[in-house]
């Protein structure tokens, strides 16, 4: 588990370290600013997420990355969101890494996400929680 | 006792607004936050959070052992000195 400080006086986001150390597909934790943080790379960008589950407070980040089952007519089984999922170990709830929502809404509450983004080759992460709206 | 909830780590999940409803609320961004209405109406308020009642205090102990996001903080309030301040009768 790699160990970062936010500098104070820095920008908002702060440099979490190189692209190359986050590897596509592979939840990467760190500790930053005395919280712990899962950073995941996916095919549509970086995802920063807390490592508590609302359900009963799973350390979520040990949890698969993978995708869901979509509602479907009878005797169809529609697999979506490949990636962009992430399974508690505990349980087994579903949450989408860009938002922390619930799968189906089967959990009340959300998974903290917090901004983040590859720039210039590096992974910025900032220390505040996605307003609602922002979601996405 | 003085109260404060994290909300970087909250997860929403609005279960110490369920168990202490009198301490805790969900805020419009769906994250917990502690009141400062009804019985805390007054409380004094610092950045080690909300001062609470000591009816409360089991409760909102029992609240933070059960919060999925381990948010809620819990800090006792500094006794009264039993030592006589100088330059006091």
């Amino acid at each position: 588990m790699t160990q970062l400080q936010a500098e104070p006086g820095a920008a908002d986001l702060a440099d979490v370290g190189p692209a190359e150390n986050f590897p596509v597909g592979r939840l990467v934790l760190i500790e930053f600013s005395g919280h712990t943080i899962g950073i995941i790379r996916t095919r549509h960008g970086v995802h920063a997420i807390g490592n508590r589950c609302p359900h009963q407070g799973g350390p979520i980040c040990r949890g698969i990355v993978t995708g869901t089952m979509a509602p479907s007519a009878p005797n169809e089984y529609v697999y979506e969101k490949d990636g962009e999922i992430i399974r508690c170990p505990w349980h087994g709830y579903e949450f989408e890494l860009s938002t922390g929502q619930s799968v189906g809404a089967a959990v009340r509450g959300r998974v903290p996400v917090y901004p983040a983004e590859v720039r210039g080759g590096r992974v910025y992460l900032a220390l505040r929680r996605k307003p609602l709206a922002d979601r996405g | 006792m003085r109260v404060k909830v994290d909300q970087l780590d909250c997860t929403g999940s609005a279960m110490c607004e369920l168990s202490v409803p009198e301490v805790f609320v969900l805020d419009s961004a769906g994250l917990a936050t502690v009141r400062t209405d009804g019985p805390l109406t007054g409380a004094s308020v610092t950045a080690d959070g909300v001062a609470v009642p000591a009816e409360l205090h089991d409760a909102v102990r029992a609240a933070a052992a059960g919060c999925p996001g381990a948010c809620i903080s819990c800090r006792p309030l500094p006794l009264p000195s039993p030592w006589p301040r100088p330059g006091r009768a």
